[in-house]
Protein backbone atom coordinates (compact mmCIF):
# COMPACT_ATOMS: atom_id res chain seq x y z
CA UNK A 1 0.00 0.00 0.00
CA UNK A 2 1.26 3.48 -0.91
CA UNK A 3 0.17 6.80 0.57
CA UNK A 4 1.52 10.14 -0.69
CA UNK A 5 0.63 13.57 0.66
CA UNK A 6 1.76 17.01 -0.41
CA UNK A 7 0.49 19.77 1.81
CA UNK A 8 1.02 23.31 3.03
CA UNK A 9 0.11 22.58 6.64
CA UNK A 10 2.53 21.28 9.27
CA UNK A 11 2.33 17.56 10.00
CA UNK A 12 2.74 15.67 13.26
CA UNK A 13 5.28 12.88 12.83
CA UNK A 14 4.17 11.04 15.98
CA UNK A 15 0.54 10.97 14.86
CA UNK A 16 1.56 9.64 11.47
CA UNK A 17 3.60 6.86 13.08
CA UNK A 18 0.76 5.98 15.46
CA UNK A 19 -1.60 5.75 12.52
CA UNK A 20 0.80 3.47 10.64
CA UNK A 21 1.29 1.28 13.73
CA UNK A 22 -2.49 0.92 14.00
CA UNK A 23 -2.47 -0.78 10.59
CA UNK A 24 -0.73 -3.76 12.28
CA UNK A 25 2.02 -3.91 9.70
CA UNK A 26 4.53 -6.44 11.00
CA UNK A 27 8.30 -6.74 10.63
CA UNK A 28 10.48 -3.67 10.06
CA UNK A 29 9.61 0.00 9.79
CA UNK A 30 12.18 2.66 8.85
CA UNK A 31 11.43 6.37 9.10
CA UNK A 32 13.30 9.32 7.62
CA UNK A 33 12.36 12.87 8.64
CA UNK A 34 13.96 15.91 7.02
CA UNK A 35 13.56 19.24 8.81
CA UNK A 36 14.43 22.90 8.24
CA UNK A 37 17.99 23.83 9.25
CA UNK A 38 18.58 26.66 11.72
CA UNK A 39 21.40 28.17 9.72
CA UNK A 40 22.98 28.20 6.32
CA UNK A 41 26.45 29.51 5.45
CA UNK A 42 26.73 30.78 9.07
CA UNK A 43 23.58 32.88 8.83
CA UNK A 44 20.37 32.23 10.78
CA UNK A 45 17.43 31.14 8.67
CA UNK A 46 14.20 33.01 9.49
CA UNK A 47 12.00 31.21 7.00
CA UNK A 48 12.25 28.47 4.39
CA UNK A 49 9.99 28.96 1.38
CA UNK A 50 9.30 25.80 -0.61
CA UNK A 51 7.85 26.15 -4.11
CA UNK A 52 6.49 23.14 -5.98
CA UNK A 53 4.98 22.03 -9.29
CA UNK A 54 1.80 20.53 -7.98
CA UNK A 55 0.70 17.88 -10.47
CA UNK A 56 4.17 16.70 -11.30
CA UNK A 57 5.36 16.53 -7.69
CA UNK A 58 2.65 14.10 -6.72
CA UNK A 59 3.05 11.86 -9.77
CA UNK A 60 6.85 11.65 -9.35
CA UNK A 61 6.63 10.77 -5.66
CA UNK A 62 3.93 8.17 -6.33
CA UNK A 63 5.89 6.53 -9.14
CA UNK A 64 9.06 6.52 -7.01
CA UNK A 65 7.21 4.92 -4.11
CA UNK A 66 5.73 2.34 -6.49
CA UNK A 67 9.19 1.44 -7.82
CA UNK A 68 10.45 1.02 -4.25
CA UNK A 69 7.48 -1.11 -3.19
CA UNK A 70 8.05 -3.43 -6.16
CA UNK A 71 11.84 -3.63 -5.89
CA UNK A 72 12.04 -4.22 -2.12
CA UNK A 73 8.68 -5.94 -1.68
CA UNK A 74 7.48 -3.36 0.84
CA UNK A 75 4.29 -3.99 2.78
CA UNK A 76 3.67 -0.25 3.17
CA UNK A 77 5.14 3.07 2.05
CA UNK A 78 4.20 6.56 3.22
CA UNK A 79 5.63 9.86 1.92
CA UNK A 80 4.59 13.35 2.98
CA UNK A 81 6.22 16.58 1.73
CA UNK A 82 5.36 20.18 2.62
CA UNK A 83 5.41 23.35 0.57
CA UNK A 84 4.90 27.01 1.51
CA UNK A 85 6.59 28.77 4.41
CA UNK A 86 8.35 26.77 7.12
CA UNK A 87 10.30 27.77 10.24
CA UNK A 88 13.57 26.20 11.46
CA UNK A 89 13.12 22.70 12.95
CA UNK A 90 9.73 22.16 11.28
CA UNK A 91 9.49 18.90 9.34
CA UNK A 92 9.72 19.20 5.56
CA UNK A 93 9.48 15.58 4.49
CA UNK A 94 8.83 12.17 6.04
CA UNK A 95 9.36 8.81 4.37
CA UNK A 96 8.20 5.60 6.07
CA UNK A 97 8.95 2.20 4.61
CA UNK A 98 7.81 -1.16 5.98
CA UNK A 99 8.91 -4.67 5.06
CA UNK A 100 9.42 -8.12 6.57
CA UNK A 101 13.10 -7.48 7.28
CA UNK A 102 15.00 -4.28 8.04
CA UNK A 103 17.42 -4.23 5.09
CA UNK A 104 14.64 -3.83 2.54
CA UNK A 105 13.08 -0.98 4.53
CA UNK A 106 16.42 0.83 4.92
CA UNK A 107 17.39 0.45 1.26
CA UNK A 108 13.95 1.46 -0.03
CA UNK A 109 13.81 4.47 2.26
CA UNK A 110 17.19 5.75 1.11
CA UNK A 111 16.25 5.17 -2.54
CA UNK A 112 13.03 7.18 -2.17
CA UNK A 113 14.58 10.21 -0.45
CA UNK A 114 17.58 10.24 -2.83
CA UNK A 115 15.31 10.08 -5.88
CA UNK A 116 12.99 12.70 -4.47
CA UNK A 117 15.88 15.10 -3.83
CA UNK A 118 17.06 14.95 -7.44
CA UNK A 119 13.78 14.55 -9.33
CA UNK A 120 10.72 15.80 -7.46
CA UNK A 121 9.89 19.40 -8.48
CA UNK A 122 10.33 21.30 -5.22
CA UNK A 123 12.61 24.31 -4.77
CA UNK A 124 13.80 25.76 -1.44
CA UNK A 125 14.53 29.41 -0.75
CA UNK A 126 16.23 30.36 2.50
CA UNK A 127 15.32 33.74 3.95
CA UNK A 128 17.65 35.63 6.29
CA UNK A 129 17.64 39.03 8.04
CA UNK A 130 19.62 40.53 5.18
CA UNK A 131 18.19 38.78 2.13
CA UNK A 132 17.49 35.36 0.68
CA UNK A 133 18.99 32.65 -1.52
CA UNK A 134 17.68 29.75 -3.57
CA UNK A 135 19.21 26.51 -2.31
CA UNK A 136 21.53 24.77 -4.79
CA UNK A 137 21.30 21.04 -5.45
CA UNK A 138 24.70 20.29 -3.90
CA UNK A 139 24.30 22.42 -0.75
CA UNK B 1 1.70 27.01 -25.94
CA UNK B 2 1.56 27.41 -22.18
CA UNK B 3 4.92 27.98 -20.52
CA UNK B 4 5.31 27.84 -16.77
CA UNK B 5 8.32 28.92 -14.74
CA UNK B 6 9.49 28.01 -11.27
CA UNK B 7 11.84 29.26 -8.56
CA UNK B 8 14.76 31.40 -9.74
CA UNK B 9 13.62 31.23 -13.37
CA UNK B 10 10.15 32.51 -12.38
CA UNK B 11 11.62 35.34 -10.32
CA UNK B 12 13.98 36.58 -13.04
CA UNK B 13 11.42 36.35 -15.87
CA UNK B 14 8.94 38.07 -13.58
CA UNK B 15 5.93 35.83 -14.19
CA UNK B 16 4.87 32.32 -13.27
CA UNK B 17 3.22 31.42 -16.58
CA UNK B 18 2.30 32.73 -20.01
CA UNK B 19 0.87 31.70 -23.37
CA UNK B 20 3.33 32.06 -26.24
CA UNK B 21 2.86 31.61 -29.99
CA UNK B 22 5.96 29.76 -31.04
CA UNK B 23 7.55 30.28 -34.47
CA UNK B 24 6.94 27.31 -36.74
CA UNK B 25 10.63 26.38 -36.96
CA UNK B 26 10.78 25.43 -33.30
CA UNK B 27 10.77 21.64 -33.09
CA UNK B 28 12.80 20.67 -30.06
CA UNK B 29 13.09 21.88 -26.46
CA UNK B 30 16.56 23.11 -27.33
CA UNK B 31 15.09 25.36 -30.09
CA UNK B 32 12.53 26.73 -27.64
CA UNK B 33 15.17 27.73 -25.08
CA UNK B 34 17.33 29.36 -27.76
CA UNK B 35 14.29 31.27 -29.01
CA UNK B 36 13.27 32.46 -25.53
CA UNK B 37 16.77 33.84 -24.93
CA UNK B 38 16.23 36.18 -27.88
CA UNK B 39 12.90 37.69 -26.79
CA UNK B 40 14.05 39.73 -23.81
CA UNK B 41 16.82 40.47 -21.36
CA UNK B 42 14.92 38.86 -18.51
CA UNK B 43 14.69 35.59 -20.49
CA UNK B 44 18.34 35.59 -21.46
CA UNK B 45 19.27 36.34 -17.87
CA UNK B 46 17.04 33.55 -16.49
CA UNK B 47 18.06 30.96 -19.06
CA UNK B 48 21.68 31.84 -19.85
CA UNK B 49 23.03 29.02 -17.69
CA UNK B 50 21.68 26.66 -20.31
CA UNK B 51 22.98 23.39 -18.86
CA UNK B 52 21.34 23.93 -15.48
CA UNK B 53 17.89 24.53 -16.94
CA UNK B 54 15.48 21.61 -16.65
CA UNK B 55 12.38 21.03 -18.73
CA UNK B 56 9.15 19.10 -18.23
CA UNK B 57 6.61 18.63 -21.00
CA UNK B 58 3.11 17.87 -19.73
CA UNK B 59 4.56 17.08 -16.29
CA UNK B 60 7.27 14.67 -17.48
CA UNK B 61 11.03 15.40 -17.36
CA UNK B 62 12.47 15.58 -20.88
CA UNK B 63 15.91 16.29 -22.31
CA UNK B 64 16.74 19.14 -24.66
CA UNK B 65 16.40 16.95 -27.76
CA UNK B 66 12.78 16.18 -26.97
CA UNK B 67 10.47 17.03 -29.86
CA UNK B 68 7.62 19.35 -28.94
CA UNK B 69 4.65 17.57 -30.53
CA UNK B 70 1.14 17.66 -29.07
CA UNK B 71 2.45 19.24 -25.89
CA UNK B 72 0.08 21.46 -23.90
CA UNK B 73 2.35 22.70 -21.13
CA UNK B 74 6.11 23.20 -20.87
CA UNK B 75 7.66 23.86 -17.48
CA UNK B 76 11.09 25.50 -17.26
CA UNK B 77 12.99 25.42 -13.98
CA UNK B 78 16.38 25.19 -12.23
CA UNK B 79 17.61 21.93 -10.63
CA UNK B 80 15.18 20.73 -7.96
CA UNK B 81 16.07 20.98 -4.26
CA UNK B 82 13.29 19.21 -2.39
CA UNK B 83 13.50 16.63 0.37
Amino acid sequence: MIEVKIQKEAFNTQEILKNIESKKITGAMVTFIGSVRGESFEKSINNLFIEHYEGMAESIIKSTAKKAVEKWNLSYCYVIHRYGNLKPSESIVMVVTCSKHRKESYDANEFIIDWLKTNAPFWKKEEFDDGSRWVEQND
Amino acid sequence: MKLIYFARVREIIGKSEEEIDLPSDINKVDDLLKYLITIGDEYSSALNNFDSIHIACDEKHVDKNFKIINVKEIAIFPPVTGG
